[in-house]
């Protein structure tokens, strides 16, 4: 019935098949090969062939990661530092995590590169509250990488020597948000900074800084080893290599999976790897990216999942958290749901924010219990354009997406609100 | 109580950098007891001359920083 997906695997290709715990399993697979490389090719190519390769930003923005690399470059301003963002808090995202715990070095190799690339002698590796169990991976694995000279002094008999220190978030989703993380990491209140100036000039302690999502970095070193050319193999132009995904909610089989980009339909990889949707229900909507991404409708799923096409439908691959909700869910409910998270989530510093999630929260409760008010679509509607107009940081504007797309798409479930059944 | 104030130092000699690193201090401190409590961040305001209320600031910002058992 529905076509066969098959993915492929650049980032999972360690994935269940190594021992974390041990590096000798990572070296066997091509592991640190890519460092080898980027120290015979030197910074300047290394950049080169990021850029060459038009690898794009797996975090969320999409922003090419060779002209962020090379922006930092030309900065005299010296210490630099490198940040690998695992800070995953979006909800419907949790392919860092996979990463992280079972193949760690593909990140820490790509973050070294970073730091070579732009000369840096400290990386941060910033990991969210809840990954405890990755952080003692990640600890063995920067213990065994410095052992075999991966990492301090004069790496691999040259004169570069790099640091890497895990830090773990208390437990805010605001500090995802990059400029926030900066403010974590030198011991401030997670508060996000007006951009610009761009990280790339006042970053950490006001030094240029390179920050990255963990997914990102981890196709760094494959494409040192392998080159730019091998990359654009894999995907479509403007949207060249794969992607992690996460499938959840109404799916049968909830996971991480990794996908070439511009291959399938966004329906096609819902059915063809998420399996059938929970009681044999029917799709009612989908986020295509996280829950700071649009709704689209069943009818919209025909959609291309890649960059472009998702931007064509004014929407967004995000950060590949696909949520898949069935014709049983009431989506009113679900963005109320969304917005108890965000209205707890807003770090409070800028008004729209603090007292639009909270607004958006209350009208939101009122209309799921059916005490509706007459003007309540309309106000949903106002606050969430102003939000989106005047909001500090992306928290604001994006968290209003799911809103103001589902008020449009799913009016007449605003306007004839169901109770919560429970 | 006096001991746990020893281990507060303890904690404190480790790091080079308090201000930077004064969210991994709090974690290692809350870790040890379950809670912050006021005579810690006292404790810790006192050392590292970062003042209360910017200790306080940051342990109230997080959902994992407690100030009660």
């Amino acid at each position: 019935m529905s076509k066969i997906v098959s993915q492929t695997k650049i980032l999972l290709r360690n994935v269940d098949k190594i021992n974390p715990e041990k590096i000798e399993d990572y070296l066997k697979n091509n592991g640190y090969q890519g460092l080898r490389k980027a120290f015979e090719l030197g910074p300047k190519e290394v950049i080169g062939e990021i850029k060459n390769s038009a690898l794009l930003g797996r975090g969320g923005a999409a922003f090419p990661t060779g002209i962020k690399w090379e922006s930092v470059y030309q900065e005299k301003n010296y210490p630099k530092y490198v940040i690998a963002n695992a800070e995953e808090g979006e909800p419907g995202t949790f392919k860092d995590k996979v990463l992280l715990e079972k193949d760690p070095h593909s990140i820490i190799e790509g973050l070294i590169i970073a730091g070579f690339a732009i000369n840096a002698e400290q990386g941060f590796l910033y990991l969210k509250e809840e990954y405890h169990s990755a952080y003692k991976i990640l600890q063995k694995a920067l213990i065994q990488a410095e052992k075999n000279n991966f990492l301090g002094k004069n790496i691999l008999g040259s004169s570069f020597s790099f640091n890497i220190e895990i830090r773990i978030s208390a437990g805010a989703y605001i500090t995802g948000e990059e400029t926030a993380l900066f403010n974590a990491l030198e011991g401030e209140r997670p508060i996000p900074r007006i951009k610009p100036p761009y990280p790339n000039k006042f970053g950490l302690f006001g030094k240029p800084t390179i920050i990255n999502n963990a997914e990102t970095l981890a196709y760094v070193p494959q494409i040192i080893l392998s080159g730019a050319d091998w990359f654009k193999k894999f995907g479509i132009p403007g949207s060249y290599g794969t992607k992690l995904i996460c499938l959840s909610e109404d799916v049968k089989k909830v996971g991480v999976y990794e996908i070439e980009l511009g291959k399938y339909t966004l329906r096609e990889i819902i059915y063809g790897l998420g399996g059938r949707i929970k009681k044999n229900k029917k799709i009612k909507a989908v986020i295509p990216g996280g829950a700071s991404t649009q709704f689209l409708t069943e009818k919209e799923i025909k959609v291309k999942y890649d960059f472009d096409s998702l931007k064509k439908v004014g929407n967004s691959l995000g950060t590949g958290g696909i949520m898949v909700f069935s014709t049983e869910r009431n989506i009113p409910h679900l963005v109320r749901d969304f917005f108890a998270f965000y209205s707890d989530e807003s770090c409070g510093y800028c008004i729209p924010c603090r007292i639009g999630t909270k607004r958006i929260y209350e009208i939101l409760t009122r209309l799921t219990n059916g005490k509706m008010k007459k003007d309540d679509y309309e106000n949903l509607r106002l606050l969430g354009e102003l939000m989106k107009d005047t909001a500090r940081c992306g928290l604001g504007q994006a968290c209003v997406n799911p809103l103001l797309s589902s008020l449009e798409k799913f009016k007449s479930e605003y306007l004839t609100p169901k109770k919560w059944i429970k | 109580m006096k001991k746990g104030k020893d281990k507060i130092s303890q904690i404190l000699d480790r790091y080079e950098k308090w201000t930077s690193n004064l969210i991994s201090i709090l974690q290692e401190i809350q870790n040890l007891y379950g809670y912050l409590s006021k005579d810690d961040l006292e404790k810790i305001s006192e050392k590292t001359k970062i003042p209360l209320s910017k200790i306080y600031s940051i342990v109230t910002f997080y959902k994992n920083l407690h100030l009660e058992e």
